[in-house]
This record gives structure tokens, C-alpha cells and sequence, in this order.
């Protein structure tokens, strides 16, 4: 009986302790939608790479969205932005030929068991792939946003960049958490 | 009294089962349990200030895309796809898995959580004017409260401990107006589900403060004099405070009902008359703040019975049961950025039942001599659970947890002009729990866990899962499935006694289930998704209600045995005009090995249409919803008592 009684109130204390320690330490700031971030750093990395001479259309650039659209709108509310002095354009893919279109190419969460495929599908076509899954930038995706304490980052798959012949700028390169550079 | 019609098997051959000795207490298990668990959370105190200081101060969504990638890299997002178990994309889900969304509930209008299950595939639902008894999968009896089916709310578990009842109509604690999203489970579900997850495991998310934002009224009035209104405010505040508080009440007057076996001038000619009668109040309370949550609902509903069950006065609205729910829970979340996630919580339930049923000790011709007989249900429970998840490596995620249930209070009484039964108890169970999600390929996922579970009641159980979800191709997701589960027996069938026509049965044992499932998952070009799945359920141990021919007592015992046999089949379609619409059909082939029958209440077909056409750009909407269920088997009439459930 005697432990009926201490073991619940022992829980709530370890909770309450450990919560008290934490809750003292910070403040919290003006917070963003993880999405709304994920896409500006989208248009932001079309910047900082290169395409090869014949690889872009002259007035537009095709963000495509490969899977299920995680970010509810957020990226296709790019469409019609000016990027490079062309137009972007937002288009939504199920079939990963089709996405071979894409100039950047955005790979859902919901595509990531089939990512060798969708892979060998792009492999020597200039499109940047870019995705934000654990892993994504060692199994092949160029550039991956990752969140490191609660802000967005990246990593970047040089070779895989390389391949497409696609160039990407040393600038970018220095922000990145992570280069995978074999 | 109140579960006396459960007669869940109609026993044929009452053979003896093996005597099992009540577990003795073991309050060294307990100290363990805890240890560990405080051990848990002390082993963390690499907690410490993570001071923030972010500089720019969240500046307007829409200008985002001017900023700099340095300028963006010091924003702070509200991750939407943290590491939870729960938000794992349904493909990935170790398990045949429906969710329900906030929208679909406002588009096709449902109710209830009952209306919410009837309209998901092996689903059915049967009302007897008092409660409302979920079937999974063609087992479901009437008299079963939702015993077979894990209820949360918010991770929270509702099953008390006297009936194990996870209610789905109005006495269920939270308006289904607040419910972001229903999670259902087919089979056992998970390690992290312990008792009662045997068929099915249905997970209600409540909305966030933010989602509402404001002050929301709602009021409806509809047929047989039903009244309801709602009122609720929500908000996350600027320094981080998030609060959602809501109020509801619903009244129906019901329906003049009419039984032609009730049908002489004694009994009003057969009319029920103001005997249908429902009440319903609830608050809902959910204060977060940081990774902090505190959670607490309340639900009082009553309901007067016109089916005159269990031989009491027919047309007297004096019969009536009344239930009330209550939670309290307070948990801590946080993923710090090694990985590691932990989420702690401790929870306080009480769960109050009272019927008064109406009967008259006159004999045949005499002046009419009424009687009220009160069957009262006391029980309140507090919870605790500490739960860890970890990756290891780039291929392995694991869960592990520790969870207590203490019921301190467990009281059943019953009388009327003599006390025929005051039970007084009390009692405990504790579990521990070890999961995998290993990526053996990264186009194969192990799943695997093992669950153990004491209980003072019966002992131990050791309950193993596995999953293997495997896809061949980007739109093909193929899961194999294994599980066991089991059902404790619950305070009623344990000690429930009258001293006149039942007794108690204090060796029961728990019931216990095997699980087989193949599911293929199938994306159809653009616009469909189409699902498949083939299962095998056994359970045996079943608890059923019999009689005791050595003193003609009812008495429960573990002897039904039952094997459920069936196929799902499900196709989704969505179209970029905004017309979605979904089909479904179950097979499903529910015997009692024992008598070699259909189990009663089983329907071997069961289709569902539902389709959805927007009339006013995603605003109204014309939704339509069949239902097709071939017939079932009546109700067994085994014992003396059944329900007559005109629905």
C-alpha cells in the first residue's frame, strides 16, 4: 500500500524536477512554419547553382514536387516568383520519370522508401534534388534539410551534384552542415 | 446488472479449465518498475539550458523568401513532422491503419465517434438505445463495451477498469467537434498498446489552441426535440502559452417508441412513451506550454432505456443509467538534438456509472408495486508512463517504455430494498516494453517488439509483434504482420455477484489473441490509392458468461474460443476538381470453434460508399455515404436474459 502511494508520487516529482531544470532556460522566440522556411531556403539555393548552358529554358524554372506535398501549399506558393530572371513554376509528381522534367526537384517524405529509384531515374540529368530526410544527402540527394536545434539546415552530396553537372556554389558549400564529399 | 446481458457466447460444452491460483501481490515487481522508471529520468540530466537566442524575430511568413540562407538559418520552425510514432505516414505503419481526419468529420457531419467508426472499413456499430457497441472485424457483441478495443485520447488510455468500456457515443469525454483526428488500428497495433488492444486500437487527437484561434459557438437543433451548443476558445498565446477550453451540452427528447411484444393494455398497448430521453455535458480543458501539456475532460450523460431490459417495467422512464468520465493528465515531451525523444506522463481517471432500473414485485392482477434497483459502478485509476525513442544509427529506431496503472478505487454495488452486493477493490498492473524499427534495406523495414505485462489479477503475459513492411516498387507497399494480444478479465467478470442469479469468479484468467496479416497498399496512377488485406485472428481463453450447472449461478469463464478469417478491400480516389470518394468492402468469417457457428451480431459482408462533391469552393459540400451489411446471426439467447435492441 505503502509503495501504491510513493510510486506515482515519486513519477510526478522526477517530471516535474527535470521539467522545472528546463523550463527556466529559454525564451521563446517569434517561431515560423517549418515549411514556409523549407521553401524560402528553396528558391534561395536555386541562387547558388549553376545548371549547365542548355540545361534551363530561357523564361521559366520548374520546381517540382515528387510525393506527397508535405508542405501544404508552402512551395507551390512560389509560382511566379523570379528566380535567375525567369519565372518559377511549380509542378506535382507521382511517377519519377515524369519528375525528370523538374529543373529542382523536391522528393517528399512519403517517397522515401523508393529513393534508389527515383534516383537512378535522374541519374545524369541536370536536376537538383533536394529533400529533408534523415539520410537523404548519403543515399544520393544533393542537397538535404535537416533541423538542428529547432533551425533549418542543409547537407550537401557533392558528388551526386557533380554527376548531374550541376555546379554548386563554395558559398553554399561553407553554410552546409554536412558535405558528403566520397 | 449493467453488463448482465453479455453474454458474449452462447456455451455449448462447459468443460472445465485448468484452476489458476490469483497471482500473488508482488510489490518487489512494482518497486521495480519504478526504479527503472525514475532511473529513466534521472539517467538525463543532460537537459540542461539550451539557452535560444534567436535574432531574427520570426519575421512574416510571406517575406521569407526574401531573406538570405544566413538570415533563414537562425529562424526557429514548429517542426509539423517531429519524430512522433503517431505521424509516421500510414504506409509506414506497422499495421492496417485508418485515419479520420477533423475535415472528413465536418464533410460527412458526423456525431459521434460511433458514426466516425461505422463509416471505416470492418467496422460496424450497434446502438440498443443505450449504449453503442463497436464490432471489428465481425466480432463485436452486443454487451461488449468496447472491451476488445484500446480507446486514447491523446494517448491516453480511456478503458476503466471495472467494464473496460472505451465509449463512442456522448458519454465518450471529448466533443467530436474538437477532434483533429481519429488514428484506428486493425489487430493488435503496436508493443506500445498493452490490455484490450486485442482488435483494435482507436487513437482521438484533439485540435490545438492555434488550430481554433478564437472563439468558435456552434448550436444545432435537430429531430425528436434535440438541442445541442458548443462553445469554445482557443489560442496560442505570445509567450508561448497554448490553450484550448470547450464546453458542450446536448439534450434529445428522443423518440415515442413502440414494441409489439409489449403490445397489451397493461404495458400501454406496446408505446414507450418519454422513455428515450438524452443528456449530455462535457468540458475539455488542454493547457500547453513549451513541453509541457496538461489535459483534462469531463463528460456526465444519461439516457433512460425504452427496451425495458432485464425484465423491468416496460414504459417507465424511471430506468436510466447515467455515466460520467473524467481525466486529468499531464505530460512532458521533448526531442533533444541527439535524437532522442522522451515523453513522460502521469494521469488521473475516475469513471462513474449509475442505472436504476424500475421493477414491480406485484404479482399477475394485483395493484402495481414498484421497486427501484440501483446498480452503481465507483472507479478511479491513476497512470503513469515514461517512454524513450532513440535512433541508433542511420537504421535502427528504438522505442522503449515503462507504464503503471493503479486502480484505487474499483467499487461495484448493487441494492434495492436489501444490499445484494458491496465490492470494495483495488488493483495494479505494470509493463515494460522494447520496440525496433530496424531498416534492413531501404526497401525493407523490420518491426519488431516484445511487451510484458504484469497484472495483480492473473500474473504475467508476454506479448510479441512483428512487422515486415517491404516496398518493391515507389507505389507498392506490401506488410506482413504478427502480433498477440490480450484482454485482462475485467472487476465485473471477476467480482461481480448478486448472491441471488450470479457469482463471482475470481481464477480468471486473461483472454488472449493471435494475429496474421498480409496488407498490399497500392498507389493507381494520380488518383487512387487501393488497399488489400487478408487476416487471421484466433482467440482463445475467451471470457463468456455461462451457468454454473452445479448451482444454476451465471458465472464467467474462460472457455469461448474464436477464430476470425477475412478480407478488406478499399480503394481511394481523389480528383483535382476536389471530388474524393472512397469504397470499401470486408469479408469476414467470425466462428465459435467451440459450437461451430457464426458467432451472433457477425456480418460476413459489409460494403461502405462514400463520396464527397464540393458545391462552394471547399466550403459545402454534398457528401454521400451507403452502407451495405448482409445479415447477422441474432443474438444468442443463452442465460436467461437478452436484449431486445430495436435499432
Amino acid at each position: 500500500m505503502f509503495l501504491r502511494v510513493l510510486c506515482p508520487a515519486l513519477l510526478i516529482m522526477a517530471i516535474m524536477l527535470s521539467t522545472g531544470v528546463l523550463s527556466s532556460a529559454s525564451v521563446e522566440h517569434g517561431k515560423a512554419d517549418e515549411y514556409q522556411v523549407k521553401a524560402a531556403f528553396i528558391v534561395n539555393f536555386i541562387n547558388f547553382i549553376e545548371w549547365p548552358d542548355t540545361a534551363l529554358s530561357a523564361d521559366s524554372f520548374t520546381i517540382g514536387i515528387l510525393g506527397r506535398d508535405p508542405s501544404a501549399g508552402a512551395i507551390g506558393a512560389l509560382k511566379g516568383k523570379t528566380v535567375k530572371g525567369r519565372k518559377l513554376l511549380v509542378k506535382y509528381f507521382d511517377d519519377p520519370e515524369e519528375a525528370r522534367n523538374a529543373d529542382l526537384l523536391f522528393i517528399s517524405p512519403s517517397e522515401k522508401r523508393s529513393l534508389p529509384l527515383i534516383l537512378k531515374n535522374l541519374r545524369n540529368r541536370p536536376v537538383l534534388t533536394v529533400g529533408d530526410q534523415q539520410g537523404f544527402a548519403r543515399s544520393g540527394v544533393m542537397i538535404n534539410m535537416v533541423i538542428v536545434r529547432k533551425r533549418v539546415g542543409f547537407e550537401i552530396n557533392l558528388p551526386a551534384s557533380h554527376r548531374a553537372g550541376l555546379r554548386i556554389s563554395s558559398q553554399l558549400l561553407k553554410l552546409a552542415k554536412e558535405v558528403v564529399e566520397q | 446488472m449493467k453488463n448482465r446481458a453479455c453474454t458474449p457466447l452462447p456455451c455449448r460444452s462447459p468443460f472445465m479449465f485448468m484452476c489458476r491460483r490469483p497471482a500473488a501481490s508482488f510489490p518487489i515487481l512494482r518497486l521495480l518498475a519504478f526504479i527503472a522508471t525514475i532511473a529513466v529520468m534521472l539517467t538525463y540530466p543532460a537537459w540542461p539550458a539550451h539557452a535560444e537566442e534567436s535574432t531574427s524575430d520570426g519575421a512574416p511568413a510571406a517575406d521569407l523568401t526574401t531573406l538570405t540562407i544566413e538570415q533563414l538559418m537562425e529562424i526557429e520552425v514548429d517542426t509539423v513532422s517531429g519524430a512522433s510514432r503517431y505521424e509516421q505516414p500510414v504506409t509506414e505503419a506497422p499495421a492496417s491503419v485508418t485515419i479520420v481526419t477533423a475535415e472528413e468529420i465536418k464533410m460527412f457531419g458526423y456525431r459521434t465517434l460511433a458514426d466516425i467508426l461505422k463509416s471505416v472499413p470492418g467496422f460496424s456499430v450497434i446502438n440498443d438505445r443505450n449504449y453503442q457497441y463497436v464490432g471489428i472485424r465481425g466480432f463485436g457483441l452486443p454487451g461488449d463495451y468496447g472491451t476488445r478495443m484500446l480507446l486514447l485520447v491523446d494517448g491516453v488510455r480511456q478503458n476503466d477498469t471495472v467494464y473496460q468500456s472505451g465509449y463512442v457515443g456522448y458519454e465518450l469525454v471529448v466533443d467530436i467537434d474538437l477532434v483533429e483526428r481519429v488514428e484506428i488500428i486493425r489487430g493488435p497495433g503496436h508493443t506500445l498498446y498493452g490490455a484490450n488492444a486485442m482488435l483494435g486500437v482507436i487513437n482521438v487527437s484533439t485540435r490545438r489552441g492555434r488550430d481554433m484561434n478564437g472563439v468558435e459557438v456552434s448550436g444545432a437543433a435537430g429531430s425528436y426535440d434535440t438541442y445541442n451548443g458548443r462553445l469554445s476558445f482557443g489560442k496560442k498565446f505570445a509567450g508561448g502559452l497554448e490553450m484550448l477550453v470547450s464546453g458542450t451540452y446536448l439534450y434529445s427528447q428522443g423518440q415515442d417508441l413502440y414494441y409489439p411484444e409489449f403490445d397489451a393494455p397493461a404495458t400501454n398497448s406496446g408505446w414507450a412513451r418519454d422513455c428515450d430521453r438524452e443528456r449530455s455535458g462535457s468540458v475539455f480543458l488542454k493547457l500547453a506550454y513549451r513541453d509541457l501539456m496538461l489535459e483534462g475532460g469531463y463528460v456526465k450523460r444519461d439516457k433512460t432505456l425504452p427496451t425495458a431490459p432485464w425484465g423491468t417495467v416496460f414504459n417507465d422512464s424511471g430506468t436510466e443509467t447515467t455515466d460520467n468520465s473524467l481525466f486529468l493528465d499531464l505530460k512532458y515531451r521533448r526531442t533533444f538534438d541527439s535524437g532522442l525523444d522522451v515523453m513522460g506522463r502521469i494521469s488521473w481517471n475516475q469513471y462513474n456509472y449509475d442505472g436504476y432500473y424500475r421493477y414491480n414485485d406485484a404479482g399477475e392482477g394485483e395493484a402495481p408495486l414498484l421497486y427501484t434497483n440501483v446498480d452503481k459502478t465507483r472507479n478511479s485509476w491513476i497512470a503513469g508512463e515514461v517512454q524513450l525513442t532513440s535512433e541508433l544509427g542511420e537504421r535502427h529506431k528504438i522505442v522503449g517504455g515503462v507504464e503503471f496503472r493503479d486502480a484505487l478505487r474499483m467499487d461495484q454495488m448493487n441494492y434495492d430494498t436489501e444490499v445484494n452486493l458491496d465490492d470494495r477493490r483495488t488493483t495494479w498492473n505494470t509493463a515494460v516494453y522494447l520496440q525496433d524499427e530496424y531498416q534492413v534495406f531501404d526497401s525493407l523495414v523490420l518491426n519488431a517488439g516484445v511487451r510484458y505485462d504484469h497484472f495483480d489479477t492473473f500474473g504475467d503475459t508476454v506479448n510479441p509483434r512483428v512487422a515486415l513492411i517491404y516496398s518493391p516498387f515507389s507505389h507498392t507497399t506490401l506488410k506482413f504482420l504478427f502480433g498477440t494480444a490480450f484482454r485482462p478479465p475485467s472487476g465485473y467478470e471477476l467480482y461481480y455477484g448478486d448472491g441471488a442469479t450470479q457469482k463471482a469468479n475470481t481464477d480468471l484468467k486473461e483472454e488472449r489473441s493471435t494475429n496474421y496479416e498480409l496488407i498490399l497498399e497500392q498507389s493507381l496512377g494520380r488518383h487512387f490509392r487501393g488497399t488489400v488485406s487478408g487476416y487471421y485472428t484466433r482467440v482463445k481463453d475467451l471470457i463468456v458468461l455461462t451457468t454454473d450447472p452445479a448451482d444454476d449461478m451465471l458465472v464467467f469463464r474462460n472457455i469461448g474460443k474464436v477464430e476470425c478469417k477475412g478480407v478488406e478491400l478499399l480503394l481511394d480516389g481523389k480528383w483535382d476538381n476536389g471530388i474524393r470518394g472512397r469504397i470499401s468492402y470486408a469479408f469476414q468469417d467470425v466462428r465459435d470453434v467451440a459450437a461451430d457457428e457464426w458467432l451472433a451480431n457477425s456480418a460476413r459482408h459489409l460494403a461502405k460508399l462514400h463520396l464527397l462533391f464540393p458545391l462552394v469552393r471547399e466550403k459545402v459540400f454534398f457528401g454521400v455515404e451507403e452502407q451495405y451489411t448482409s445479415a447477422k446471426k441474432p443474438a444468442p439467447t443463452a442465460g436467461q436474459e437478452t436484449f431486445s435492441s430495436p435499432t
